[in-house]
């Protein structure tokens, strides 16, 4: 069957995304001393009206990071976890058993927040690398609300150009257990159109 | 083109970013916003309406689906509604959402110029306004009942409002 | 004397870390600051034998910081300690002044062992083991 041309460009950004999450994958692990490793599930396009379907994120609350790309090539990385899960990391870096007070402690926020970061900054150090453009990423932004509009706000930037939208989605792993925790990245058109001709050039 | 997902159960019907969705009594519409609008438009005496799920202020001639633009949106719930026997006079709107809820990659203050852009077509269109609760920095889930045209707007954090 | 320290990270939990680490090893950490201009504003206040400086923080950022610091101390020794790992950026860190790089997520023995090599104790100090610490501390270790 012949590759559509959509085909070839999703199969070079998967590549492009497999090979930042390795790294990103490498960094997590050293974060959580060993625990916990990332792998690319999918790298797709997906109707906007069913992106948050399409994605597993439904009307409850999450507890999620934020990272914008800075520049011309920009994207946003949202890692999301639902509040148990949340809390369950945050115990494990810092060492300590899950509080039993429901709110928040600054720390725990802190904890989360820096994973975001840790993961964010491996991706922009990859995607730099393999693509040859500067990015730089914002601060991380600790958010607890809806994941619905937490992703809308993030594919904005795609939805003026495109009724489709691409995005990676990425999932987390303890040992031999997939965790119910993940990682959607959307880059821009500019960073997708980047992609394609930075792998054009270099085969 | 998809359309809004309907719970059997309880007569409600999601409605994805860019989609509209018509509804009558007992009908629900429901909504998740961020930047985007939540825009309904509400027939009270035939108890008719529809909830479009907004995301950027201006077509500029673009194609798209057509809630995803406010100035496409509002025309085109106004047909659903004639479809439904519901003329745009005694037609009442409200909405809700154009929050900013982090420094991302897209335009910024998107959520504002939504909101300004929406309140623009809809005073083109002679529509009158009569609840809103937009901006800040959380998201909102609205759901909009078609029995009696309430919109009620849940944040998290915060006990669930009426418009 | 103890040398002193400044942390500067927006990240309270780095903050955390990196100080335990440095009154570990005989640092006495006069200040923490979470953004870059804070971090020039406490440097002038402080004036610490070193510093710890991240590079991603809001408002104003590790170059920003990096820049008013050296302007007010040309002499000021700072160690970058960032995830954002780019030729680019760490080159014009190291045109800026910065004395050293650690990457994030750090081993805090390679930490120890930087800041020791910017500014030596006068009597050797005690290494971090890489193991878990206690309740009192973060126990994130790495790298």
């Amino acid at each position: 069957m012949t590759k559509t041309y959509d085909d070839r460009t999703l199969a070079l950004l998967h590549e492009l995304f497999a090979s930042a999450t390795h790294d990103a994958s490498a960094a997590m692990c050293r974060w959580t001393d060993g625990l916990i490793t990332v792998t690319l599930d999918e790298v797709r396009r997906v109707p906007m009206e069913e992106v948050a379907a399409a994605l597993g994120i439904g009307d409850e609350l999450l507890t999620m990071v934020v990272l914008s790309l800075q520049g011309e090539l920009g994207g946003s990385l949202i890692l999301l976890f639902d509040e148990p899960n949340g809390r369950q990391l945050a115990a494990s870096l810092l060492g300590r058993r899950i509080g039993a007070d429901p709110e928040w402690s600054e720390l725990e926020k802190s904890a989360i927040a820096e994973t975001g970061n840790i993961l964010g900054c491996a991706y922009v150090n990859a995607l730099t690398r393999l693509i040859g453009a500067d990015l730089l990423p914002s601060a991380p932004c600790f958010l607890q609300d809806y994941g619905v509009s937490v992703l809308e706000q993030a594919v904005i930037a795609q939805a003026m150009f495109s009724d489709t939208l691409l995005v990676c989605q990425i999932g987390f792993h303890r040992q031999d257990e997939d965790l119910d925790w993940q990682v959607v990245f959307v880059p821009t058109v500019e960073m997708q159109r980047a992609v394609e001709q930075s792998f054009r050039a270099a085969v | 083109m998809i359309t809004p997902t309907t719970s059997a159960k309880t007569s409600e019907k999601t409605v994805g970013m860019g989609q509209i969705a018509a509804g009558r009594d007992p009908e629900r519409l429901r909504a998740i916003l961020g930047s985007c609008i939540g825009l309904a438009l509400y027939h009270p005496r035939l108890k008719a309406g529809t909830l479009a799920h907004i995301v950027l202020p201006d077509s500029a001639g673009r194609d798209g689906l057509p809630g995803k633009f406010a100035d496409t949106a509002v025309p085109r719930m106004l047909d659903m509604l004639r479809e439904l026997g519901a003329p745009a006079s005694g037609l009442t709107a409200k909405l809700a959402g154009g929050a900013n809820m982090f420094a991302g990659s897209g335009p910024l203050q998107i959520g504002d110029a939504n909101v300004e852009a929406v309140e623009r077509v809809l005073r083109s269109a002679g529509v009158r306004l009569v609840g809103r609760d937009v901006g800040g920095t959380s998201g909102r889930r609205v759901t909009f009942d078609c029995a009696d045209g309430t919109m009620t707007v849940e944040q998290a954090g915060q006990p669930p409002r009426s418009l | 004397m103890a040398r002193t320290l400044l942390v500067a990270d927006d990240a309270l939990i780095i903050r955390q870390i990196i100080k335990d680490m440095a009154a570990g090893a005989g640092w006495e950490v006069v200040g923490e600051a979470a953004n870059g201009q804070e971090a020039i504003d406490r440097y002038r206040e402080l004036h610490p034998d070193a510093v710890t400086l991240d590079l991603v923080m809001p408002e104003h950022d590790g170059l920003h910081a990096l820049h008013g610091i050296m302007e007010f101390d040309p002499q000021a020794k700072v160690l970058v300690v960032s995830a954002l790992e780019q030729r680019g950026v760490l080159k014009d860190a190291f045109k800026a002044g910065a004395a050293d790089f650690v990457a994030k997520p750090f081993n805090r023995g390679n930490l120890q062992a930087t800041l020791e090599k910017l500014f030596p104790a006068t009597a050797p100090a005690p290494l971090q083991p890489d193991s878990p610490m206690d309740s009192d501390s973060t126990a994130v270790s790495s790298g």
